[in-house]
Parts: C-alpha cells; sequence; structure tokens
C-alpha cells in the first residue's frame, strides 16, 4: 500500500455515535471539576489504579488550595475564555453564578490581579444569578467603559455605545466609568453622559428584570437572595456576610438556573412582607443612603440608633459629619490605595486634612474604606479626641465586624472606654 | 440524532470554539465531539483495526480533549491536537491490552475500479492478515507504520503527530516495515500481493 493513500474507513454509525457522545457527558457530569478519575471503562485497564486516584487527591487539593490563594475557584475558565452564540443559547455556571449567554452574544472571562472574576460582554445579552460573594474575590461585569462590581445583588445593565445605562433592583453595585466609580444603590438608575463624564445616579425606580426590551444589550444580575438577605450582602454592611452565607440554603455550584430563580422570587416576596431591612449606621447616615430611602421607601431605611447625636460634642462627630457632607465620587481602586496612602504621609504635618480624606474614603465601600475608617478612628484616638474616636470605632465595628482591624478596633475601645465594651468581644 | 456532517472550521473558530469548551459551554462541547468524532473514528481505527475496544477509545479520546482543552494554545489546528490525544489513548490501549486480530466483518470494502469481488475478497482478507501482523509490532513501531502506510501520512506529520523527532519516527517506520516485511513474506496471500512467494514455497 503506497503512502498518501489512505484506507478507507467505514463512518461510525449515528447509533455508535450517540452511544459515545452520552458516555463522554455522562462522564464530564460526574466530573464537573474535569478532575476526577477516568471512566470505568477506561479505568480498568489503567495499572496502578490506586496510586493514580491517590496523587489526584493530592493535585486536586494543591489545586484547590492554589486557587484559594488566588482568590479563584477551581473551574474558573482560563483567563481569555470566549463564549459566542449564534443562533441558541448557552449556559455555563461559573464562581457561583449561573451564566446564561443569550444568542447572537459574546462574552469574555478574564481575571485581574486581585484574582476578580471579570466577564466582558462584547455584544448581546447575558444573564446571571450571583451568589453573594461573601469573602471571595469580587465578580465584574464590564460593558464597554461600564464597569459593574457585583457583590450578590440583582441589577441589570444596558449597552449604549462603548457605555452602559445600570439599574439596580436590590443591593448596591460599584459602577465606574471613565476613570471615575460611584455606587448605585437598590432604586437607583446610573445614566452615563447625564451629568459628567461619569455619568449620573437617578433614584428612579428600577424596572424589572423581565421588562428590559429584550432587543438592547443587557446583562442582569440575579442574587440568590435578595431583598433582606440582599441588603445584608451590601459591602457596607460585612458583618452580614457570613450570616447571609448561612442563611441561603443554596447549593451555589449546583442549583439549576431556574430554581434559583424561584428562590430569588420567593426571597422577594419575604422581603416585601414581613421582613425589615436593616442598614448599618454609617449607611444610614450617609446621603447615598437618603437617595436610597427616596427610591424604595425612606422607612426602611432607618439607623440602628446606636450612637448619640453628635451635633452638640465638640469636636464634631466625624460619623455625624457623614451625613452633612457630600460623598464625593468616589475614585478608581488604584486610586483609593494612594489618596490612603497620602492621608498617612499627612497624619503628623496635617492631621485634619488626613482625617478628611479618611472620611472621604471610609463613606464608600470595600476594604480602603475600611481601613480609612480605622484610620480615622485611630487618628482621632491620639488627637485627644476620645468622644470622637469611640464613635467611630463603633461604626467601624458595626460595619466591619470581621473587618482587618477589628480587633484592634475592639481592644481601642475598650481602652478608651475603660474596659467596657460594646461589643462585648473583650468583656 | 442527525447525521454527522463534518465541517471544517477558520482558526478563529476554532480558538472560539476550544475556549467555549473549556469554559464548560456543553452546546460547544458537543459540536466540537460531532465535528471531530470522525476523523478520531478513522484515525484508530486505521491505527488499531476494527477492534471491539474501538468505542470505548473514541470516548476515552474525547474526554481527556474535554479535559485538557483549558491547556490548548492554538500552535496547532484542533484536529490535530485532538489526533495526538487520540494516538496516545491509542498507544495506551495497545500497551496494556495486545489487541486480537481484526474481525474478518470488521475489515472495510476496498474501494476498487475492478468489479471483481474476489479480487476484493482478497483484499480484505490481506488487509485482515496485515492487522494480524500488526498486533506483534511494538506499539510505538506499529502507530508510526499505520499512520503512514495506511492513514497516508508522511514522516514529518507522523513526527509531529507522535511528538517524537524525525529520526525516530523514521527509525520506528523502518523497523515496523523490515518486521512486516519478513512476516508478510511468511504468509503466502500477503507474499502474493506484494508480488514474493513466501519462503516457506521456496
Amino acid at each position: 500500500m503506497s503512502a498518501r493513500e489512505r484506507t478507507p474507513v467505514p463512518p461510525l454509525g449515528d447509533a455508535a455515535v450517540a452511544r459515545i457522545e452520552r458516555g463522554i457527558f455522562a462522564a464530564l457530569d460526574r466530573d464537573a471539576e474535569w478532575a476526577a478519575p477516568l471512566v470505568p471503562g477506561v479505568r480498568r485497564r489503567l495499572r496502578g489504579r490506586a496510586i493514580a486516584v491517590v496523587a489526584s487527591a493530592v493535585a486536586a487539593a494543591v489545586a484547590l488550595l492554589a486557587a484559594r490563594q488566588l482568590g479563584r475557584a477551581p473551574g474558573l475558565p482560563q483567563h481569555g475564555a470566549r463564549i459566542a452564540t449564534a443562533t441558541s443559547p448557552s449556559h455555563l455556571t461559573v464562581e457561583g453564578a449561573a451564566i446564561d449567554v443569550a444568542p447572537s452574544s459574546a462574552i469574555t472571562f478574564a481575571d485581574e490581579r486581585d484574582g476578580a472574576t471579570v466577564i466582558r460582554l462584547e455584544r448581546g445579552t447575558v444573564t446571571c444569578e450571583v451568589a453573594p460573594r461573601g469573602a471571595r474575590a469580587p465578580f465584574v461585569v464590564e460593558a464597554g467603559t461600564t464597569r459593574v462590581t457585583v457583590v450578590g445583588t440583582r441589577f441589570g445593565v444596558t449597552r449604549v455605545g462603548d457605555h452602559a445605562q445600570v439599574w439596580v433592583a436590590h443591593g448596591t453595585v460599584e459602577v465606574g466609568d471613565d476613570g471615575v466609580s460611584q455606587l448605585v444603590h437598590a432604586g437607583e438608575r446610573y445614566v452615563p453622559g447625564a451629568a459628567g463624564p461619569a455619568g449620573a445616579v437617578a433614584g428612579e425606580e428600577a424596572p424589572e428584570l423581565e421588562a428590559e426590551p429584550a432587543a438592547a444589550a443587557a446583562i442582569a444580575v440575579r442574587p440568590a437572595i435578595t431583598g433582606a438577605m440582599a441588603e445584608k450582602s451590601d459591602p457596607l454592611s460585612e458583618k452580614s456576610g457570613p450570616l447571609s452565607e448561612k442563611s441561603v440554603p443554596l447549593s451555589e455550584e449546583s442549583v439549576p438556573l431556574s430554581r434559583l430563580r424561584e428562590r430569588v422570587r420567593e426571597r422577594a416576596d419575604l422581603a416585601s412582607g414581613s421582613v425589615r431591612r436593616s442598614v448599618p449606621l454609617a449607611l444610614a447616615l450617609s446621603p447615598a443612603a437618603d437617595r436610597r430611602g427616596e427610591g424604595t421607601g425612606g422607612s426602611e431605611n432607618q439607623g440602628t440608633g446606636k450612637l448619640p447625636a453628635p451635633a452638640a460634642e465638640q469636636p464634631p462627630s466625624p460619623v455625624a459629619a457623614l451625613s452633612r457632607e457630600p460623598t464625593p465620587p468616589a475614585i478608581t481602586r488604584a486610586g483609593l490605595r494612594a489618596r490612603f496612602e497620602s492621608a498617612a504621609a499627612l497624619e503628623v504635618r496635617d492631621p485634619p486634612a488626613a482625617a478628611r480624606i479618611y472620611r472621604e474614603l471610609a463613606s464608600g465601600s470595600g476594604p480602603w474604606a475600611a481601613n480609612a475608617l480605622f484610620a480615622e478612628a485611630r487618628l482621632s484616638a491620639e488627637r485627644g479626641q476620645r468622644e470622637a474616636a469611640r464613635a467611630l470605632l463603633s461604626a467601624y465595628l458595626d460595619r466591619f465586624p470581621g473587618g482587618p482591624n477589628a480587633d484592634d478596633a475592639r481592644a481601642l475601645l475598650v481602652r478608651l472606654k475603660g474596659g467596657i465594651d460594646d461589643h462585648g468581644a473583650l468583656r | 440524532m442527525a447525521s454527522v456532517i463534518e465541517v471544517a472550521l477558520a482558526p478563529a473558530e476554532e480558538q472560539d470554539l476550544a475556549r467555549a469548551c473549556a469554559a464548560g459551554d456543553r452546546a460547544a462541547q458537543v459540536r466540537l465531539f460531532r465535528l471531530e468524532v470522525q476523523p478520531v473514528h478513522r484515525l484508530l481505527h486505521r491505527v488499531l483495526g476494527a477492534t471491539p475496544a474501538l468505542e470505548d477509545l473514541i470516548q476515552e479520546s474525547f474526554i481527556r480533549v474535554f479535559r485538557s482543552l483549558a491547556s490548548f494554545r492554538g500552535d496547532a489546528h484542533l484536529g490535530t491536537w485532538i489526533a495526538r490525544i487520540a494516538l496516545r489513548v491509542a498507544y495506551e490501549h495497545l500497551r496494556h491490552a495486545r489487541p486480537a486480530a481484526a474481525r474478518l466483518e470488521a475489515v472495510p470494502d476496498l474501494p476498487s475500479g475492478d468489479p471483481d469481488a474476489e479480487r476484493q475478497l482478497v483484499a480484505r482478507e490481506g488487509l485482515r492478515r496485515l492487522y494480524r501482523i500488526l498486533a506483534r509490532l511494538e506499539p510505538k513501531q506499529r502507530i508510526a507504520f499505520t499512520l503512514c502506510a495506511i492513514d497516508g501520512q508522511s514522516q514529518q506529520e507522523v513526527a509531529a503527530l507522535m511528538s517524537a523527532s524525525l529520526v525516530a519516527t523514521k527509525a520506528r517506520i523502518w523497523r515496523a516495515r523490515r518486521e512486516v516485511d519478513r512476516l508478510a513474506r511468511l504468509d503466502p496471500l500477503l507474499a502474493s500481493l506484494i508480488g514474493d512467494a513466501p519462503e516457506a514455497a521456496r
């Protein structure tokens, strides 16, 4: 037989193809993380099976540890992975988020230095069910220049050229556009270019997801929890992170999308009925919270009342000042660190200026807000402003009970109060 | 199930498809499977003959493909990359379970311009005996030889598919050819096909 001349082979029959296809996908279903041993027919033939299983288990454990170190779960699509649909939709589960990619859509996965999972919407529509992030790295959706940070909430994004409109039904999202970011709360809508380059936040009622025009390129991110539970996943209310996770009987990786949607509706019904929303103190005092109250019913956004009104105190309480000063537009994440460091550098030379910067950062959300709030409290204590320091420390512990400086805050509070701790940790 | 239609993909489409599969997109995985199942079947059939394990091996090949797609960089065509995985599966199969000789009923009809049925029958029997000889070869030699002599690949292509150097590939093919030739001359039918009388008959 001469080379280049291929022996003809009868094609595999449809029945055989179907049999093989079933076998493959049954194996992949059993092996959701693609790390389980091989299918039984092949496993039988492998030598040293026991060694292979042990090796696989060790490798999986190492991979899990490595993935946790990187702040991302195993099974996360590779950086740059792209999903493009033609006439039929596609469904996948990533990092606790069930993602539906609509027909004629394209998304790309990327991850960033801080481990955030980023979905870039190139065109079309993607619908996500995002479980509360808890301690995990943020989940981000980008559409053009608009960047939406998901913390376990429900919102939609409509692509408008290089920008996007964002509306929020529950919880809070951070929207960045043209280098400026701002928080958008429940009932608010972010409109690009409406007021300056970063757009404006309007306190209008968020439309129902289903009411959005299908033709628009929309991202809809729904939480596994809503209503009162969604409030607890608010970044300004980190103390509720573990609680909300514990309270949601969901297996984030395995619950089908339809079931998640049902649970979302159930939770929403519960929330709209008897469950009272609790809002942390700093959030209740902030102008952003006021705006949110206008949009969703102000009676829900009352403060906890743990702090006395500081207006008559000297020096004026920085916590009270939060409610009077307008929240400046937040800086981009890269800029937050620089801003914090500039405040730290000013502490000796110009403590009031440093405190102002800390206060500005603390009015935002995320780790730099926590750092700034504690730094301001510490600075106040160092300047002899005991009342202000105590108020700030209490606010810190309300907002970030598991924060990086929570133990320090409790210890400092005990010292400032002469051994009494409202939070009970050191009694 | 509808019949599978093989359609060649552009490189960019291949990349998109591979990424979607790696991301766990089931529709993309089904598409890739249906695109590549027949080429993989043909390849394994040519290397191994009509073995009853063929379906298991195709299945195993694709399971490995889907588990490994995240590492596909696009340096080669997706089909070539899949063929490498299938050949590795075939190699492990040959190493761990020496296959029985190809069954007569599983040897395909050969295309022939000659309508002579008897000649076609002889060709089929010859192919069956050839696979019986191939079963006696060392697995790497067998794969290299079958890829070259039966699947029609060039020696360079065989080297690339087997991730081996050209020199090693040539040596494997040469040794396999020599052994096949020696054994074929002992078989009257094969000897007549290659134009020599069997040594025993001399």
